[in-house]
């Protein structure tokens, strides 16, 4: 396995098994094995590791395009990075089904729920990790009433200084 | 529609826009075409894509009509990726299968269907019918591949440390790397001239130390702000009148001939842009992830066309100096609104505070104020938009 650049969070390096001239693959250091295992950290650092990687593919193959594709397999965490050409003989494209719009708004909702759980279940325990408690919601709302304003607070000018953040 | 003529004729800008006008997933995200919305926030919108490959198919892109990567401003660039991580766990759950991909394609050969980055989450199981994702089918071509090693590890290593000094850290903490890191990479920028001032009487080998170590720091700080470095080249009057308005560059170029060196770096930019193309895109990638983000900005007093749009925050850091004015702002948002609304007041009052002072010691007040007032607008039509 011959690695190309290697930091604190992630390494790149060739895969063992290529399947272009041009394939990179980008993990992090941590022995984890999904994306959602990451910290903010190492997954925005991921991810540029491999917007860089596809940079350099454009630039030193003169490839005409480049696919990042994470596909979890072996339980490990790899974005593989591949260059490609015309008529390189690779697709990694898919038919795509039709669905009925209500369905589709059906399995929308479901998901949202579900991913807002998971957002406030991970913004919950880094407040609990500093509260060092570790009882479910409703105890750490009783307990904490002003570090509960304060967030609210933030939540409001978080609105407007994220906007903000985008100005250079 | 425009014909293929016009389109010849049309200068980048105005294909830019009339690409933004015509995106469908712009207008999905402004609320002009319906679309099963499966999480949104400031700057990210995710959606169930209708012609799924399987239920369950999510495309997740920024709000801002960003074509391709690379440009995506740094914020966005880490929100979309950091709440990637949710919604993948959220979908799993969702529909109840184990796994999720995660494709990105960059480019029409690859993939690409629209003008407007996204990526896929595709919620995947055992004998769900989409194995080109598996890569095992594919012709083993390793051999070729390790051919590119050695350059790409180059290129790579490179990018790597400038993206680690535009983020003003470093990333090589408790970890050797491969490559060799060249001492500058992953330091912030001093100014030297400090050093200057607390010698007592430097020995000439120290002045010719020091001159060499003012020329790489602004030969550095030149490269990182390629806009500052343009418009040294073009119109050095005028960057002459920016260093000296701002104390710290004025000491930075004390005693440097702004005219000699806008010519050494004219002569020099013909040279490098005739070599190997490499660093020449890396700049001007750079130049363009500015110039996206400068984007909005209304010229100056400056009437030529050549001359780049003035910064807000000046100065050695600018990074650090958006924190300061930011986490201000945060702590006392009238300040913030009287700064909207009347910038003259902001300065006036400014002038008598001398403890608030330093943190807007190297802000272009007007501009930030101007800039304030323009996000607060598309905030508006935004939040119209949206449902």
């Amino acid at each position: 396995m011959t690695t190309l650049y290697e930091d604190s969070l992630i390494k790149i390096f060739l895969p063992s098994r290529a399947i272009a001239k041009g394939h990179l693959v980008v993990s992090p250091q941590r022995n984890i094995s999904a994306l959602e295992e990451c910290s903010d950290d190492e997954v925005q650092h991921l991810f540029y590791g491999a917007s860089y990687a596809a940079t350099a593919l454009f630039e030193f193959l003169g490839a005409h395009g480049t696919n990042i594709v994470y596909t979890q397999d072996n339980n490990t965490l790899e974005l593989n990075v591949v260059a490609r050409f015309q008529d390189d003989g690779l697709d990694f494209l898919w038919k795509g089904k039709s669905q009925d719009p209500q369905q589709l708004e059906e399995t929308a909702k479901n998901i949202r729920d579900r991913t807002d759980e998971a957002i406030w279940a991970a913004q919950h325990s880094s407040q609990s990790q500093d509260n060092s408690t570790t009882s479910a919601r409703s105890s750490d709302t009783k307990s904490d009433p002003s570090q509960k304003d304060t967030s609210q607070d933030d939540a409001a000018n978080d609105y407007r200084l994220r906007s903000l953040r985008r100005i250079p | 529609m425009v014909t293929q003529e016009e389109l010849e004729k049309m200068s980048p800008e105005e294909i830019a826009e009339l690409q933004r006008q015509n995106c469908p997933f712009c207008k999905i995200i402004k609320g002009e075409i319906p679309s099963a919305k499966v999480y949104e926030d400031d700057t990210v919108l995710a959606i169930l894509d209708i012609n799924p490959s399987k239920k369950g198919h999510v495309l997740v892109m920024p709000k801002e009509h960003i074509p391709i990567l690379p440009v995506c401003p740094p914020d966005v660039f880490k929100n979309m990726f950091q709440k990637a991580r949710f919604i993948a766990q959220g979908l799993k759950k969702a529909v109840l299968v184990p796994k999720t991909t995660l494709f990105i394609a960059s480019g029409a050969i690859a993939g690409q269907q629209a003008a407007h980055f996204l990526f896929h989450l595709v919620p995947r199981e055992e004998g769900d019918g989409l194995d080109n994702f598996s890569f095992t089918q594919y012709p083993d071509k390793t051999a070729q591949n390790e051919a590119l090693a050695q350059p790409l590890a180059k290129n790579l290593t490179l990018m790597m440390q400038k993206h680690a000094q535009r983020e003003g850290r470093s990333f090589t903490h408790g970890k050797a790397s491969s490559a060799k890191t060249p001492a500058s990479a992953s330091q912030k920028i001093q100014t030297g001239p400090t050093d200057a001032t607390n010698a007592q009487q430097p020995s000439p080998q120290q002045i010719a130390e020091l001159k060499e170590k003012k020329k790489e720091e602004i030969a550095r700080i030149l490269e990182e702000n390629p806009q500052a470095k343009q418009l040294l080249i073009t119109n050095p009057q005028a960057f002459k009148e920016q260093v000296e308005a701002n104390e710290t560059t004025k000491q930075l170029f004390a005693g440097v001939d702004i005219e000699a060196l806008a010519k050494n770096l004219a002569t020099q930019k013909k040279q490098t842009s005739s070599e190997h193309q490499m660093p020449g895109k890396e700049i001007s990638r750079e130049a363009t992830s500015q110039a996206t983000v400068d984007n909005n900005d209304a010229s100056d007093d400056n009437s030529s066309k050549n001359i780049p749009k003035a910064q807000v925050f000046l100065g050695e850091d600018p990074y650090a100096q958006k924190q300061k004015v930011f986490a201000y702002f945060k702590e006392k948002p009238k300040a913030q609104k009287l700064l909207v609304d009347d910038p003259d007041s902001f300065i006036e009052l400014l002038s008598q505070r001398p403890d608030v002072q330093p943190i807007f010691k190297d802000v272009n007040i007007r501009k930030l104020s101007q800039k304030l007032r323009e996000a607060y607008a598309s905030e508006k039509q935004h939040a119209g938009g949206t449902s």
